[in-house]
C-alpha cells in the first residue's frame, strides 16, 4: 500500500507499507474449506482460522478462515472461483468488495487527513494516531490546488478528440498561467513542467473524467508522446481508464457516473462529477473523508450512499463483523394484514391550499437518524430473537427491538448525528464568515449522510439493510408526528401542512400568536416525544400551491413564503428545480422577492401589478433576443440510453444533434439545450448548448409562453385573474402598443 | 427489498384507472362530475393510507363519503345562518 503524507514542514512524503487485504471464507463445517483453500492457495500469502461474527444477526462468533490476498486486485476472481466450488451458500465469502485502501484505513484505525506519527519498521509502517474523527476543530496540513482548463481549437461546433489543443489555462492561488506558445507537443510538455513545478496536492478540472484528461491523453497519443504525459507524483504516464462509466438508478432518477482518472500522489477532483465537493466544497470533502474513512479521490466521486457504506464497514470491522459479498438477509415474513400496516411511509398531511398568514414552522432535527439512534433501529435489532419481551417496541406493529446490544446502524449514525448538531451550534456562534462557511459545509455533508442512512436501511444493494428496519423508522415517524399534532391541537393550533419531519401550524383564533406560545409548544413536544424539535419561525404569509394537473388538489412539496425576519422559504416551484433555465429561476425569484416585501396577504396581493411588470419586462427581453442562450438552457439527465428514445421531444432532438456531432451519450448523463423552434421540424426544435453558435436563435414565442406559466404559478394564489392565458394576452395587447 | 405494497397515492391512481369503463359509459357532462368526485378522495390521502384497509376502494370511498358529509354539514350550517339573518330582519 502506497501512503502519501504531508509532513509538518509542508513536504510531501511517499511511504510503502507491505500489506494486502484479506477475504474471509465460511462454511457450515470449517473442514470443508480445505479443498477450495488448497486450489486457490497460490492467491493467498497467509490463511488462518479466526473468530468473527459471520452474519449481522449472529449473537455468537463463528470460526471462519481469513485469507490474505497476494494481489488485492484479484479479490473478486478468487472469491468467484471458491464460491462456485460448491452449491450456493456452501462457501460463503466476506469482505471481498471492500476497496483495499478503505480496508487499510479500517485495519490500521486511521483516516484521511488524520494527524499521526508514522514509523517505518522494515517494510511495514507503524501508526500512532494523534487525532480524533469526532473532533470538529482539527489541524489540516497546508495543501495547494491547481485548476486546469483547456481551450480546444475546435474545427466543428463541438470539441472532438481530434481537435488540437488551443490553450491550456492553469490557475494556482493568484497566479494564472496560459500555455499557448509553441506547437501542440510543446504545450503538452509545458503542462507537464508546470505541474512538476507547482506540485499541487489537488488538481481541479471541469469534466476532467469525461473529457479534459481523456482529451489530453488522446492528443499526446496523436503525437506519439503518450509516455511523456506525466502529471502525477509517481511520474506515471496518464492512461485512459480501462472500464467504461456506469449508469445507475437513484431516488427515481437515472444517473451516470464516469470512470475516474487518478493522479497518484495528488487528488484529482472533477468538480462536475463530485457530489461532496459540489455540495460542500473542500471543507465538506475533508469531513466526509475523515468520518467515513474514504480516500479523498474516492470520496470526491462517491455517492453519499457509498460513503455511508464505508462508515458502516468501518464499524463492522471494529465489531468483528464480516461484510457479506452477497447479502442474503431477507425480510421477516408478514401476513397480508401486517404488511398493509407495516409497508407505509412517513407522516404526511396534505396542505390546506392557498395563502395563509401567521403560520409557524416546526422541524424535528435529524429525525430519522435520531430515530435509528435512540430507538436502536438496525437490521439485526428489529424483531431480534434475543429480546422477545423487549420494552422497546415499534408503534402500530408491536415488533420487539433489541435491548441487549446496540445495532450497527445506530453505531454508525452516532458520529453523524453528534457532529451535525455540534456543527450547527458552531455555525450559529461563528463570528467570522470563513468559520461560518466551514461549519455550514460540514453540517451539510453530515445532513446528507443522515438523509441517505434512512434509504439505505431498505436499499437492496446495502450490505446491512433490511426493509423491516426501514419500516420501523417510518412507524416511529408517524407516531412522533401524530403525537406532536395532537399536542399542538390541544394548545389551540391547527395543522396546515405536515411532511415527514416538519409541521406548519396556525392558531385557530385570529389573535397574533406570541413567540412564547410557539416555544411552549416546542418544549412540550420535545419533552414528551424525546426528539429534538426546532421552531423555525413564523411566516408573514405562506402559499401552499395546488397540483398543476388538478387545481383542486394540494401537493406536498410546492410552497413558498416569507418569515417574520424576512427569510424566504421556497420549495418545489420552478426556481428550485434543477431543470429550469437559469434566467427563469432568477425572474421567478425576483417576483417572489417583490411579494415578500409585503407583511400580509393583502399587501402581497397589492404587489401583483409590480410582479406583472416584471413579467412584461422579461418577456420583452426574450422577444428582443437579449437573453444569452446559456441563461435559457434547460438541464436534463437522459432517463435511458439514446437508442431507446422512440418519441420525438425537444430533449431527444437535442440529444440526436449531439450524437450527430460525434458525442457519445449514456443513460443518466446530463445535457443542456435551448428550444429553437418548438413547433418546427424535428431536427430544428432544440439545440444543445454545446453546439450553440452564431447562427442559432432561440424560440422567443415559446419561451414567453413558458415564462407566463412560471409567473402565473406563483401569482395566481394572490390574484386568481393572473393566469397564464391572462398574462400572455396582457403581453400581446401591450405589444400592439409601442414598447418602451 | 423496497416496498411491497404501493403507496396509497399510487394505489388510488390504479383504482381510478380501473373505473375508466364506468367513466366512459357516462355522458360528457357527467364525466366531469365523476372526475371531481374522485378528485375529492385525494384530499384525504393521508387518512385513507392510515386506515390500512385491504381494499383500496374502502379508503377512497370513505374519503368521498366523508367529504360529501362535510360539505353537506357546512351547507346546512350556512343555510341555517342565512335563515337566522333572515329572521333578524
Amino acid at each position: 500500500m502506497v501512503v502519501w503524507f504531508k509532513g509538518e514542514d509542508g513536504r510531501t512524503h511517499r511511504l510503502v507499507d507491505r500489506w494486502s487485504p484479506s477475504v474471509f471464507i465460511a462454511a457450515d463445517d470449517i473442514s470443508e474449506l480445505a479443498v477450495p483453500l488448497r486450489v486457490a492457495s497460490s492467491d493467498f500469502v497467509l490463511t488462518r482460522e479466526v473468530s468473527k461474527f459471520e452474519r449481522i444477526t449472529d449473537t455468537a462468533m463463528s470460526t471462519v478462515v481469513e485469507a490474505r490476498l497476494r494481489d488485492a486486485r484479484r479479490a473478486k476472481q478468487v472469491a468467484s472461483r471458491i464460491e462456485t466450488m460448491g452449491p450456493f451458500g456452501a462457501f460463503r465469502l466476506y469482505n471481498v468488495d471492500i476497496p483495499p485502501n478503505q480496508s487499510y484505513l479500517y485495519e490500521h484505525g486511521v483516516f484521511p487527513l488524520a494527524y499521526c506519527e508514522v514509523t517505518q519498521t522494515g517494510d511495514e509502517l507503524q501508526w500512532k494516531l494523534l487525532d480524533d474523527e469526532t473532533a470538529c476543530e482539527y489541524p489540516l496540513p497546508r495543501m495547494t490546488s491547481l485548476k486546469v482548463d483547456v481551450e480546444v481549437a475546435k474545427l466543428g461546433r463541438i470539441p472532438r478528440f481530434t481537435d488540437m489543443v488551443g490553450k491550456i489555462i492553469l490557475a494556482h492561488e493568484r497566479e494564472k498561467i496560459v500555455i499557448s506558445e509553441g506547437d501542440e507537443p510543446d504545450r503538452l510538455l509545458s503542462l507537464v513542467r508546470e505541474m512538476r513545478r507547482i506540485d499541487p496536492d489537488f488538481v481541479l478540472t471541469k469534466d476532467g473524467d469525461t473529457f479534459l484528461l481523456p482529451y489530453l491523453i488522446k492528443r499526446a497519443e496523436a503525437h506519439g508522446m503518450a509516455g511523456q504525459l506525466r502529471l502525477d507524483r509517481d511520474e506515471n504516464a496518464l492512461r485512459l481508464p480501462t472500464k467504461d462509466g456506469t449508469s445507475y438508478f437513484s431516488y427515481g432518477k437515472i444517473l451516470y457516473k464516469p470512470s475516474s482518472i487518478k493522479l497518484y500522489g495528488r487528488i484529482h477532483i472533477d468538480v462536475n462529477s463530485s457530489f461532496a465537493y459540489g455540495e460542500a466544497g473542500f471543507a465538506g470533502l475533508f469531513e466526509l473523508s475523515r468520518v467515513c474513512r474514504m480516500p479523498m479521490h474516492t470520496a470526491s466521486r462517491a455517492s453519499i450512499g457509498k460513503a455511508l457504506s464505508s462508515l458502516q464497514f468501518y464499524h463492522a470491522s471494529r465489531s468483528e463483523l464480516l461484510v457479506p459479498w452477497k447479502p442474503t438477509l431477507s425480510e421477516v415474513v408478514k401476513d397480508r394484514r401486517e404488511l398493509l400496516v407495516a409497508d407505509r411511509g412517513g407522516f404526511i398531511f396534505e396542505p390546506i391550499m392557498g395563502v395563509c398568514e401567521g403560520v409557524g414552522e416546526f422541524d424535528f432535527s435529524s429525525l430519522y437518524p435520531n430515530i435509528m439512534l435512540r430507538k436502536n433501529i438496525s437490521a439485526e435489532t428489529v424483531k431480534c430473537r434475543c429480546c422477545l419481551d423487549s420494552k422497546n417496541r415499534v408503534p402500530e406493529l408491536g415488533w420487539n427491538v433489541c435491548e441487549r446490544r446496540k445495532g450497527l446502524v445506530p453505531k454508525a449514525m452516532e458520529i453523524v448525528v453528534m457532529k451535525r448538531r455540534r456543527y450547527k451550534e458552531l455555525k450559529a456562534a461563528a463570528k467570522h464568515i470563513s468559520n461560518y462557511e466551514r461549519y455550514d459545509a460540514c453540517q451539510e455533508i453530515m445532513k446528507w449522510l443522515g438523509v441517505c442512512s434512512f434509504g439505505y436501511l431498505g436499499y437492496n444493494n446495502a450490505k446491512f439493510g433490511r426493509i423491516d428496519a426501514h419500516i420501523a423508522v417510518c412507524a416511529w415517524d408517524r407516531k412522533i408526528l401524530v403525537d406532536a399534532m395532537r399536542m399542538a391541537e390541544a394548545r389551540g393550533f391547527r395543522l396546515m401542512h405536515g411532511i415527514v419531519d416538519s409541521l406548519w401550524l396556525k392558531k385557530k383564533d385570529e389573535k397574533p400568536t406570541e413567540h412564547r406560545e410557539y416555544q411552549q409548544l416546542r418544549s412540550e413536544i420535545e419533552e414528551r416525544t424525546g426528539f429534538p424539535l426546532s421552531f423555525e419561525g413564523e411566516y408573514k404569509w405562506i402559499v401552499f400551491l395546488p397540483s398543476r394537473e388538478n387545481p383542486a388538489i394540494p401537493v406536498l412539496n410546492r410552497y413558498f413564503g416569507v418569515r417574520m425576519d424576512g427569510q424566504l422559504k421556497v420549495r418545489g416551484v420552478e426556481a428550485r428545480r434543477h431543470d429550469t433555465p437559469p434566467s427563469f429561476k432568477e425572474w421567478q425569484m425576483e417576483i417572489i422577492r417583490l411579494l415578500a416585501q409585503a407583511d400580509s396577504k393583502a399587501g402581497a396581493a397589492s404587489k401583483v401589478p409590480d410582479c406583472v411588470a416584471v413579467f412584461l419586462r422579461c418577456a420583452e427581453s426574450l422577444e428582443r433576443h437579449e437573453v444569452p442562450a446559456a441563461e435559457l438552457a434547460f438541464t436534463t439527465n437522459l432517463s435511458k440510453d439514446p437508442s431507446e428514445y422512440r418519441v420525438s421531444t425537444v430533449q431527444s432532438t437535442a440529444m440526436r444533434t449531439l450524437e450527430g456531432e460525434g458525442v457519445k451519450l449514456h443513460a443518466g448523463e446530463g445535457m443542456r439545450y435551448v428550444i429553437t423552434d418548438y413547433k418546427g421540424r424535428d431536427s430544428r426544435r432544440a439545440t444543445p448548448l454545446d453546439a450553440w453558435d452564431g447562427r442559432s436563435s432561440y424560440d422567443a414565442a415559446r419561451y414567453i409562453e413558458l415564462l407566463a406559466r412560471t409567473c402565473a404559478s406563483i401569482l395566481e394564489p394572490f390574484d386568481p385573474e393572473c393566469t397564464e392565458t391572462r398574462l400572455l394576452s396582457m403581453y400581446r395587447s401591450r405589444k400592439s402598443a409601442p414598447l418602451s | 427489498m423496497g416496498r411491497t405494497t404501493p403507496s396509497f397515492r399510487i394505489a388510488e391512481a390504479q383504482e381510478i384507472a380501473e373505473w375508466s369503463a364506468f367513466r366512459a359509459a357516462l355522458p360528457k357532462h357527467d364525466r366531469a362530475v365523476f372526475d371531481d368526485m374522485l378528485g375529492t378522495a385525494r384530499l384525504y390521502l393521508s387518512a385513507s393510507s392510515a386506515a390500512t384497509r385491504p381494499s383500496r376502494f374502502e379508503g377512497m370511498g370513505m374519503a368521498i363519503i366523508f367529504h360529501h358529509y362535510k360539505m353537506l354539514a357546512r351547507s346546512l350550517l350556512h343555510v341555517s345562518e342565512l335563515g337566522q339573518k333572515g329572521d333578524g330582519k
